[in-house]
């Protein structure tokens, strides 16, 4: 089963791949007979695709470098304070009510509100509520606006932190009963086996959905531009209005938001294998390994690559 | 199945994309090229910036193909990639990108004669500043100051330097004052050339103002709009500062007091004056179509 499923995910690679490559043929040619024909014909006409693409490289580095930093730093730090707000609201969220009538009551209202500030954030889209929330405050302050970039993180945060509400809460229920019940059989609180047993745990199961989130904010954060933080699709926009060159420009900035995520990605499975520890053992439930609950023994050491 | 689903799946991206690539294929140019007046332009595709006078105007085109881009530099490289075949744009933005790329040129239309009708509030350009405010006066007063041929003077220099010209002085300048009492704060879109755009190399081109704004430093702002706006804060006494707003929250900055004054090349249009306060005009043009030869 495991194997037919990934030959035909090879197959459609594969085609997918060839189509790719042959819609960019058209693209490709046209380009490079237009930097062959360039010198056979007058000195003025246009320079040649890749002329251009190298042009803006050696011309712009700076600013696209300057996007780069402001891109890693809005998308990190968001990505970083929405898994504590994750982490929080999961907590509460998981934990049992209080036998206190007065605490009860606290925790159902916070629950509401949690469940609330997930719905509204996730359910709405990051532009929208970067123009929200960045212009309301300047209506309700009569004119002071934010700064921008702590503006930007704020936004990237309290969008993250909605999602990963959800992942957290996930991996809390996730984790085996017994695990819960071990704990308290030794006499441990809930704060206790929260912070020791669970926790831990969790915190290895939601990796991968927290890489996940970290390459969407990475992505993501190109919306901000529509309140002018200076991040790498701003700095596109800059160099577009300033050299007419729209594709190359754009091509440039897609390449550049490929590595980085790449980057990010095989960084963090990094992380994850070391998590994971020793190849010869799966934790039941693991997230990062799907059939760890169906194979408790791995046959092929290498193939969650 | 998996497998036919898959590959039927794969043929139609190829197909589709195959498609994309030959549907450029439409050569209208001759048309655009010998268009006397804008009826001459029924059928064919053109296009305006969203949100624009531009915009509404091309409904005055009998069975145009209308489509709108949220940018202006994204109309020039739809007419480059052959997506339209005109776009409508104002004189001196016409002159500036024909000078910049000998492939384009643009059709002389007049106002309310072979052009497109427009009252002078649709195709002037005025300062916008938040209702009420005494700076309209202020503003007006100095904006008296200058001269019809001084103006068109400038919207000259404007556009060759906006082609990569190199100038040494301007026709419209004034002192910096010794003491300034208070800032002016002004937005712009700095993505409309001549009127107003971003300069990246190191203190700009001649004439070019800082853009202020965290993350923004090593970013210069110049065009027709910036040496209006340097005039008045000049005049006025005041320090100027230049914010780079996108189009659409212009008008919200102003109204939130975020800035004092939009010198955007904004017309004063009904709709707009129903929000904000505007000065008098202080330049205006015909509204042209430029097109690929």
């Amino acid at each position: 089963m495991y194997h037919q499923s990934k030959r035909y995910f090879r197959f459609f690679v594969f085609l997918f791949c060839a189509a790719l490559l042959l819609s960019a043929l058209p693209v490709l040619t046209a380009a490079a007979a237009d930097g062959a024909a360039a010198p056979a014909e007058a000195a003025k006409s246009e320079p040649g695709f890749f002329e251009n693409v190298w042009k803006i490289l050696t011309e712009k580095y700076p600013l696209l470098l300057r996007g780069v930093g402001q891109t890693m730093l809005i998308s990190l730090v968001g990505t970083v304070a929405g898994l504590l707000i994750g982490m929080l609201t999961g907590i509460i969220r998981t934990a049992p009510y209080s036998k206190n009538a007065v605490l009860c009551f606290f925790h159902k209202l916070l629950n509401k509100i949690i469940s609330v500030y997930v719905e509204i954030f996730r359910g709405t889209p990051m532009m929208v509520q970067a123009m929200v929330i960045y212009w309301g405050y300047a209506f309700a302050t009569g004119g002071s606006t934010l700064p921008l970039i702590p503006s930007g993180i704020f936004i990237v945060s309290i969008n993250t932190g909605a999602y990963m509400a959800e992942i957290v809460r996930g991996g809390i229920i996730s984790i085996d009963k017994g695990q819960f019940e071990g704990a308290a059989s030794i006499g441990m609180s809930h704060g206790q086996t929260m912070l020791s047993v669970i926790i831990p745990q969790v915190m290895r199961n939601i990796l991968p959905s927290v890489s996940n989130e970290f390459v969407i904010n990475i992505k993501d954060t190109s919306v901000l531009n529509v309140i002018g933080v200076t991040e790498l699709y701003y700095f596109a926009g800059i160099i577009k209005r300033e050299t007419f060159k729209t594709f190359e420009t754009y091509l440039i900035v897609c390449v550049i938001y490929f590595i980085l995520t790449f980057t990010v990605t095989r960084l963090l499975r990094l992380a994850e294998k070391k998590l994971a520890g020793k190849e010869s053992y799966t934790i039941f439930g693991s997230q990062s390994d799907p059939e760890a609950e169906i194979k408790v023994k791995k046959e092929e050491p290498g193939y969650v690559d | 199945m998996k497998r036919i689903v898959l590959s039927c799946l794969a043929l139609l991206l190829v197909f589709s994309m195959f498609g994309l690539c030959s549907c450029q294929q439409s050569s209208t140019s001759g048309k655009v090229a010998n268009a006397e007046k804008i009826a001459d332009l029924s059928g064919l595709k053109i296009a305006a910036q969203a949100g624009t006078f531009h915009a509404k105007a091309l409904e005055q085109i009998d069975g145009v193909v209308s489509s709108t881009y949220p940018e202006f530099s994204d109309l020039l490289v739809a007419l480059k990639s052959g997506a339209i075949a005109g776009y409508v744009a104002e004189e001196p933005t016409a002159l500036a990108v024909c000078l910049e790329d000998s492939s384009l040129d643009y059709l002389h239309f007049k106002n309310n004669d072979t052009g497109f009708s427009a009252t002078d509030a649709e195709v002037g350009i005025a300062v916008a500043v938040k209702k009420g405010s005494d700076l309209k006066a202020k503003i007006d007063a100095v904006l008296a100051e200058i001269s019809a041929d001084t103006r068109a003077a400038l919207m000259e220099e404007m556009v060759k330097l906006s082609a990569g010209q190199t100038l040494t002085s301007l026709s419209l300048s004034s002192e910096t004052p010794a003491a300034t009492n208070g800032t002016l704060k002004v937005a712009m879109e700095c993505a409309y050339e001549p009127f107003n755009w971003t300069d990246t190399v190191s203190g700009g081109s001649f004439g070019a103002v800082p853009i202020s704004g965290e993350g923004k430093t090593g970013l210069y702002a110049n065009g027709y709009d910036i040496q209006i706006a340097k005039y008045i804060a000049n005049k006025l006494g005041m320090a100027l500062e230049v914010y780079a707003i996108e189009w659409d929250s212009l008008l919200p900055a102003l109204q939130a007091g975020t800035v004092d004054a939009i010198v955007a090349g904004m017309s004063p249009t009904e709709e707009r004056a129903q929000e904000v306060d505007f000065s008098n005009v202080y330049y205006s043009s015909n509204l042209v179509v430029i097109y690929k030869k």
